[in-house]
């Protein structure tokens, strides 16, 4: 039972922090600041977990080393499911971007009606830049590299791609 | 709570993830294709939440303990479960739908050569070609007419909707404040 409240109490409780915090004052990174306040959820968890066998507030915390893992795992997979999802409400997807325009027209769209919802600069130049920006690629004048970190990366979605036997590329 | 019945309950929550990957890997393998990988996904989850239910129901009564500990335990493994499926199922879709995974990708195959002829080849026409191609085959897009698609299945609008409530609940957001791209 102790695994179960606290892996869930202390996500809980971050998010409603997070939603107070949020509304006085939108952290300009706000990614990062919520992966620090879960990571430091996550750190206080284990402490409390080490260093108490009992709380004041005659809470008990997990109790053991394999019930404390337990509920630190729980707490950091609740917590990373979170984060994934709040970092996609920032990011624009292009099919249910092409979705919802289909479902406000009412007689449809055309692929040229879809295409023009999105530009080049958008939605390839800018995740080109990211990559350099955080080292995949590398540029040298006009040209890109392909950087080692980059090959790396994309060797881990490459993978499982060929144990499935996919051939074609989506994007 | 003993180690013996954390233990167990483990055990049980490990099989069901890897159930959950294998069979999710093979039926996209020996379908050959014809199941989509999205469809995979959701049937490796069934697997596994299967097998998570089976599991549970042996450890709940053989496992020892307090009865009402047991199905905590057995409630916080589904929960551990969906979380790591969802993960799975992120690093899965990203390999098959992530525009910066693919740009990624013909950045390797045209490494050393400029940005101009990786554009020449992946551009917005070949995402929205790609896209809507997917979106007719699951459904979620129906050709109305010559050249024309319409909405199909509701899924894809209905997360539309969750993602622009959460906007609204977290952020502050209203359905017409633009999100960062």
């Amino acid at each position: 039972m102790r695994v179960l409240l606290w892996g869930l109490g202390v996500p809980t409780a971050i998010l409603l922090l997070q939603i107070c915090l949020w509304r006085v004052r939108r952290p300009a990174s706000d990614v990062r600041a919520l992966a620090f306040m879960l990571v430091a959820a996550l750190a206080a968890l284990g402490f409390v977990c080490l260093f108490f066998s009992s709380l004041p507030c005659g809470v008990t915390p997990p109790q053991g080393l394999f019930e404390s893992l337990y509920a630190l795992a729980l707490v950091g997979s609740v917590s990373l499911l979170y984060l994934i999802t709040y970092a996609g409400l920032e990011a624009k997807s292009p099919s249910t971007l092409i979705v919802v325009a289909a479902e406000k027209s009412g007689s449809g769209i055309t692929r040229q009606d879809a295409e023009s919802l999105f530009t080049d600069e958008e939605f390839i130049v800018e995740r080109v830049n990211g990559l350099v920006r955080i080292g995949q690629l590398r540029r040298e004048g006009e040209n890109l590299h392909m950087t080692m970190h980059g090959r790396l990366f994309l060797g881990a979605f490459v993978l499982p791609r060929q144990i499935m036997g996919l051939r074609h590329w989506g994007g | 709570m003993s180690n013996a019945q954390l233990g167990i309950h483990l055990g049980v929550l490990v099989t069901a993830l890897l159930c959950t990957g294998i069979a999710q890997l093979l039926s996209v393998r020996l379908s050959g294709g014809r199941v989509g990988v999205v469809a995979s996904l959701f049937l490796g989850f069934m697997v596994g939440v299967a097998i998570l239910g089976l599991g549970e129901g042996f450890a709940v009564f053989r496992a020892g303990g307090a009865l009402a500990d047991n199905l905590a335990l057995g409630l916080a493994n589904f929960v551990l479960f969906v979380c790591l499926w969802y993960f799975y199922f992120h690093f899965i879709n990203i390999g098959e739908a992530s525009l910066r995974i693919r740009v990624l990708r013909e950045a390797a195959r045209f490494s050393g050569r400029p940005l101009a002829d990786l554009l020449a080849v992946y551009n917005v026409r070949t995402v929205v070609g790609t896209r809507m191609e997917r979106l007719v085959q699951d459904g979620q897009l129906v050709i109305v007419g010559e050249d024309r698609f319409a909405a199909g299945k509701p899924r894809m609008v209905l997360v539309a909707k969750a993602f622009s409530f959460l906007r609204w609940l977290l952020l502050g957001q209203t359905a017409t404040s633009d999100p960062k791209s």
